[in-house]
């Protein structure tokens, strides 16, 4: 047998055939809309315990209810990761009916920020200024995030609307850390650490991220000081979300999602809800996106792990061409 | 129609951008410049309506309205100095720049340097070796893996000595980066290097997994959004 040969044939692959080859093991999970199950971290997990917890304690004390503050970090370019963990977050705390304050950490998610929280509080039937919010972008930052700690009105007069905060009803009962339960900077920048820095280390608030993979390693230390509640790292992270989130829909709402879904305008009065913030029907179209983006990350998953089996197959051969060329040369 | 011809678009933006792939091209040419002109008017735009216009505008228009003429001049003083920036456009004038920089910095760092050592420094230290009010160098745990030997046991017995130990080696490694025949230093050596090796794994597989990531979602939208609405629409 001609090793040399061999080894120099395992080393032959051009870059366009593994590109062309990473492009339909990719596509065939997404054709097939396979999506996989996965297991459970600690660190999502706990994301999700406490987001109850808060869901319990508005149910015992319902004059004196605790919101969540979701601060949306991220660019839409890095919305594959961090658009899952943002609508499996929204999609839990609304199905709870805890209210829901949002702003943008950085300047490009301004108008990402609202489509998403006005498209999943359209899955719930909830209004805009009474169950959510969304005070546009926090800048400059730093003075935002200290103006949670005495009332936020202050700093952010207006929401993203233009509207007076004080004339906001959500805003009367919401505007500091002493009736936000949880505090979620999804990122895909380094604001997460600042919220840890800020908001966490100066005035104890409860903190989790929701962040891309590629910053996730950077996290890890503050779960074990305990100065995160927790993280949804990457893709798989939300997945994990995801799975949770369904599994609590199927169980609050039943598992005909689509149809509740259908039907859920069709009992209400229209005139309820303003159009400036959603229309209050479903075309098909978009329930069907609706349903599609409710197995988005894990749908995801599916493409991902045969990606990450091929790149190991493709490291496999290359160091084996690499040690029999070298022997035999 | 609308819907189409902007997704379809975005298809075509997305294949071009992948082109690169294959070599650099005009297609790829054409979505880069695109994205980088569309990136900056975007953030112009947005700055102005989303910035200036509910931070600065409405509230000095609102503070001279109600005859509130102190708010107004905070406003208008914090304005003046904020278009000491553009001073730097000037050779003769760019030192101006200094006073809006000093006032960044030096809040900025002076408010940080506080809660950064506590955030990033205490507490850290902290955590490396107390985990639940309890130390992470415990004995009990390595007595209770020999008492009952079983994978939760030596997990809980041996993660935290390792990670004692990998802060500890792996500092020494950086302090003592010269040529040093002292033992302590000379046979953590290896070690330090084995848990940054580990570090930078980890770090380069969650870097993968972000990218694949980008791909996927890529993907997922040709494949499942905008392939769908074609279908529709050619029956």
């Amino acid at each position: 047998m001609n090793w040399e040969k061999i080894g120099d044939f395992l080393l032959s692959f051009k870059k366009k055939s593994i590109y062309l080859g990473m492009f339909i093991l990719v596509s065939i999970p997404l054709i097939m809309k396979m999506s996989t199950r996965t297991y459970i971290t600690e660190e999502v997990e706990s994301i999700y315990d406490k987001v109850e917890e808060v869901y319990e304690y508005n149910q015992e004390n319902p004059n004196d209810k605790q919101a969540i503050f979701v601060s949306i970090d991220f660019a839409p370019s890095s919305k594959a990761e961090t658009s899952p963990m943002l609508n499996a977050l929204l999609r839990h705390a609304f199905m709870r009916d805890i209210p829901v304050l949002g702003w943008a950490g950085v300047r490009t998610a301004a108008d990402y920020g609202i489509e998403r929280l006005n498209s999943v509080a359209k899955e719930y039937g909830k209004k805009y200024g009474e169950d959510y919010i969304y005070l546009g972008i926090a800048y400059p930052f730093l003075q935002a995030v200290l103006s949670l700690n005495s009332d936020v009105r202050i700093f952010s007069s207006t929401d993203y609307y233009g509207t007076d905060t004080y004339e906001i009803p959500i805003m009367k009962q919401f505007h500091s850390y002493n009736n936000i339960g949880l505090l979620v900077s999804i990122s895909s920048t380094s604001l997460s650490e600042l919220y840890i820095q800020y908001s966490n280390t100066l005035f104890d608030q409860d903190v989790a991220a929701g962040v891309t993979a590629v910053n996730a390693a950077r996290l890890y230390p503050y779960l074990q000081s305990d100065q995160l509640v927790g993280m949804m790292g990457g893709l798989k992270g939300a997945a994990e979300y995801e799975q949770l989130v369904n599994k609590l829909e199927k169980k609050v709402i039943g598992e005909d999602v689509k149809n509740y879904l259908r039907e859920f305008y069709k009992k209400k009065d229209p005139s309820e809800y303003e159009k400036k913030y959603y229309e209050p029907k479903f075309t098909e179209t978009q329930l069907i996106n609706k349903m599609n983006s409710r197995k988005l990350a894990r749908m995801g998953m599916s493409s991902q792990a045969v990606a990450h089996f091929y790149v190991i197959i493709l490291i496999i051969i290359a160091n084996v061409g690499y040690f029999i060329k070298r022997k035999y040369e | 129609m609308g819907t189409i011809l902007w997704s379809t678009f975005a298809v075509f933006l997305t294949l071009s951008i992948f082109s690169f792939l294959i070599k650099d091209n005009p297609f790829y040419k054409f979505a880069e410049h695109l994205f980088a002109g569309i990136s900056v008017g975007y953030l112009v735009v947005i700055t102005f309506t989303q910035i200036f216009i509910p931070r600065v505008w409405k509230p000095l228009m609102n503070s001279i309205d109600t005859g509130n003429i102190l708010r107004s001049a905070f406003l208008i003083i914090g304005v003046f100095i904020g278009l000491l920036y553009l001073s730097r456009a000037s050779n003769k004038y760019s030192w101006l720049s200094r006073y809006p920089i000093s006032i960044v910095v030096g809040f900025g760092s002076g408010f940080a340097i506080a809660p950064s050592l506590n955030a990033r420094v205490l507490k850290q230290l902290h955590s490396t070796v107390v985990e639940d009010g309890q130390s992470l160098l415990n004995i009990q745990k390595i007595i209770a893996f020999f008492r009952d030997p079983s994978f939760s046991s030596l997990y809980n017995a041996t993660y935290g000595p390792l990670l004692v130990i990998g802060v500890l080696v792996v500092l020494i490694y950086f302090f003592f980066s010269f040529k040093n025949d002292n033992p302590v230093i000379k046979y953590t050596r290896t070690p330090a290097l084995l848990y940054m090796m580990v570090g930078f794994g980890a770090a380069f597989g969650y870097t993968f997994m972000a990218r694949i990531s980008l791909f996927v979602d890529r993907m997922n939208f040709i494949l499942n959004r905008w392939w769908p609405l074609i279908q529709n629409k050619l029956m």
